[in-house]
């Protein structure tokens, strides 16, 4: 290994807080039972703590003086791990994209990951990730690199290198080599040259801006140049006289006729969106995603009893006492009172999740692969080929499709992710069609209103079954609590109009190639699926179903675990569907 | 869905299935003697005794001269040059459409009764579900192998 290269030494600090993180449940544990656990007061379990906390720090350290990377003629060398030790080879012209990124942890020590994704790598796990570097070097390295790559394809164009030069011998000067590969003179280095280098070397990705007064862009700091109409990615800053707004606007480029010609059109991006801090606001503030919360509050509730304990000892009795006492006098509006502010929590909890989850959300495309990344703790990226969707998914919360905003999901398959991915997380609904043309122009969206809808008479087939189910429960409640149980028959009138609502939305549709399927369970979900993306087709019925001419239809789609399915739709609505798939009838 | 489909089981499939049922509810029947045996030495409750005695006569009725000829009668398949449709389902009827180039591989495979009546039985995987046509017989189903395997190769051209 030649010219070797060792991450910052704030990857010691940083491996070190990252792992002290991992043990964070076990500190609490041992905190919680402080009182009934002598051994960590004595002699023994303090030296215990303070070896772990040495040992920890001598396995960060050699973590980060094992790491090595160099940047060869033709290839990355990644060699790590202490006691495994793992040595990673990539070549620049298998490179697909480089990502520079900044977890929370880093971003408070300033320094930044660089993630090396190659096309077979698996998705939200790159094929090379450099831990920890400077900010700054990091976005230099990632130019470096994607020109490294550029001028490593173009070398091989040329039918490669070493012929294209002349010269037999391998380089181990990176910086050399490029320089060779490029066809440059040996003045400038290739560390200048794609800084400041000519017009057409504009580097694209990061936005690093090349214009005549890219000097001044130092690092960690980007500026579009005055001429850049591009949009900024990052934690960029668009330059004085740039033409667009950079957060929370759909961006197109505009500009990308003369840019397009330069010669890495591969990496432009076709299209570009981050969320806006206000965006994601409203998407978290209209989530009502309760699931999460109501899991958090599942997982402390086992503490709760020990917390609560501990901060006040005594109150849980008292309280519970208290609510004895008073549960003859006013228990409706206590209950009340309680649920409310039970509920209130989850929804505060619920926003800070989504918050979390979906903080710096972005996407982008370039040429046929998406790359889709978000989260504020846990950053999660993916990339995938458009050809891989399977479906498109649009989904609405009642309070979301109330207000015309949706949620845009894909169904993909990937090596090792079988799921339904966030494509944007809250878009107007008007807007979805005009999106769509940007970001997957091959799948033009038809949002109709009015679907082939269940008729009347499927109501039956959609509320006798809940509302049995109900009557059973409520049955076998009036036996237990007596004439409290009766309670539960005001259940009956919410499932009847559910399931009414479940019926109302529920609608196919064919338009061309593209079956729409959509149904609602609470929230109200449309697939769009292309004919050859469906595995299998089938149409089931109940006899009452049959009775009525109805059926349910159900697509498989590759990617998913359960087939997409909606329930009693007229069979005179399906037959079409059943032709159209079907490779017999067509002919 | 609108057309007939020819293919049937193999009628022996009916007595293979009764077989299967029979044998299965006396491993049942012994296992719930032996926990009556267990309940009276131990002096426990004998209602969930009586109850899974019941239960398990309705359901030998059921599964051994019910439904196997309604099993029977209700599945149909055909094999199209280009697609298979599989209509099953006693009460929930289902048709399901599976084209060719969907299709990854087929598996033929049975048991020690369905080998008795010289039956196999046929499953059409794709990459995400399998499809199963149970109970026929064996050469038939190794040249239904055979059959979808050449079929399944032809390429698509068209969306």
């Amino acid at each position: 290994m030649t010219n070797a290269r060792q991450l910052s030494k704030l990857d010691i600090a940083i491996t070190f807080i990252s792992n002290i993180r991992h043990l964070i449940p076990l500190i609490i544990l041992v905190i919680i039972n402080l009182k009934g656990f002598d051994f960590m007061k004595s002699l023994w379990g303090i030296l215990a703590a303070v070896l772990i906390v040495i040992l920890n720090g001598v396995f960060s350290f050699l973590s980060w003086k094992k790491f090595q990377y160099s940047l060869e003629q033709d290839r990355i060398i990644i060699r790590k791990g202490v006691l495994n030790r793992e040595e990673k080879t990539i070549y620049y012209n298998r490179i697909h994209s480089v990502n520079v990124q900044q977890p929370l942890l880093l971003r408070i020590f300033g320094a930044a990951s660089l993630q090396i994704e190659t096309p077979g790598g698996k998705p939200g796990q790159a094929e090379g990730k450099l831990r920890v570097l400077k900010h700054g070097y990091a976005l230099e390295l990632q130019q470096q690199l994607k020109y490294l790559r550029s001028a490593n394809a173009d070398a091989k164009q040329a039918g490669g290198a070493n012929e294209l030069t002349g010269q037999g011998q391998l380089i181990s000067n990176p910086e050399e080599a490029a320089e060779l590969i490029a066809g440059q003179g040996p003045g400038q280095s290739v560390h200048e040259q794609w800084k400041t280098g000519p017009s057409s070397n504009e580097p694209v990705l990061g936005q690093v801006q090349a214009g005549p007064s890219s000097k001044q862009s130092a690092h960690g700091q980007w500026q579009a140049g005055p001429d850049s109409s591009e949009p900024v990615h990052q934690h960029g800053q668009a330059g004085p006289s740039s033409s667009q707004s950079v957060h929370g606007h759909w961006q197109a480029e505009q500009s990308s006729e003369q840019l397009r010609n330069g010669p890495y059109t591969e990496d432009r991006y076709d299209y570009y969106y981050h969320i806006s801090f206000g965006q994601l606001l409203k998407a978290s503030l209209t989530s009502l995603n309760l699931n999460f919360a109501l899991i958090f509050i599942f997982g402390i509730y086992s503490f709760a009893d020990d917390v609560l304990e501990v901060v006040f000892p005594g109150l849980y009795d008292k309280l519970l006492n208290g609510i004895i006492d008073q549960y003859s006098a006013l228990p409706i509006i206590l209950l009340l009172g309680l649920t409310l502010l039970v509920l209130g929590f989850v929804w505060l909890l619920s926003i800070a999740i989504y918050l979390i989850k979906f903080g710096d959300f972005q996407i982008s495309r370039t040429l046929e692969q998406l790359s889709v990344s978000y989260g504020l703790l846990e950053k999660k990226s993916f990339i995938f080929d458009q050809n891989k969707v399977q479906a498109v998914i649009m989904d609405e919360n009642p309070l979301r499709q109330w207000l015309g905003f949706a949620e845009l999901r894909v169904q993909v398959i990937t090596s090792n992710a079988m799921e339904q991915l966030v494509i944007h997380p809250f878009v107007r609904k008007k807007d979805i069609p005009a999106i769509m043309e940007q970001l997957l122009p091959d799948r033009k969206l038809d949002l109709r209103e009015q679907l082939l809808a269940p008729p009347r008479s499927a109501y039956r087939t959609y509320a006798l079954l809940p509302l049995i189910i109900v009557l059973l429960a409520a049955a076998g409640a009036i036996w237990w609590w007596k004439w409290n149980g009766l309670w539960l028959l005001l259940l009956l009138p919410v499932i009847a109009i559910w399931r009414l609502l479940c019926m109302r939305s529920a609608g196919v549709w064919l338009e061309g190639n593209d079956l729409i399927l959509r149904k609602r369970s609470v929230n109200r979900t449309t697939y769009f699926v292309r004919r050859k993306h469906i595995v299998t087709l089938s149409m089931k019925a109940s006899p009452i179903q049959r009775k009525r001419q109805l059926h349910n239809i159900h697509v498989q789609v590759l990617g998913s675990v359960f087939a997409y399915r909606v329930k009693s739709i007229a069979d005179e609505h399906l037959l079409p569907i059943w032709s159209w798939y079907s490779r017999r009838t067509k002919e | 869905m609108q057309r007939e489909l020819t293919q049937k089981l193999h009628p022996d499939y009916v007595k293979a299935s009764r077989l299967s049922s029979i044998l299965f509810h006396i491993v049942t029947l012994l296992l719930v003697s032996g926990w009556l045996v267990f309940a009276l030495w131990k002096d426990w409750t004998l209602v969930p005794v009586w109850i899974a005695y019941g239960i398990l006569l309705v359901s030998f009725v059921l599964f051994t001269w019910i439904v196997p000829i309604y099993e029977f009668r209700s599945f149909s398949f055909e094999v199209f040059e280009e697609e298979i449709e599989i209509q099953s389902g006693i009460i929930f009827r289902s048709n399901i459409l599976i084209p060719m180039v969907r299709v990854q591989h087929v598996e033929v495979g049975s048991g020690p009764i369905m080998r008795k009546y010289k039956l196999a039985s046929v499953n059409v995987v794709t990459a995400a579900t399998k499809h199963e046509i149970k109970g026929v017989h064996q050469q038939a189903a190794e040249e239904l192998k055979q059959h979808i395997g050449e079929l399944a190769k032809v390429d698509e051209q068209h969306d």
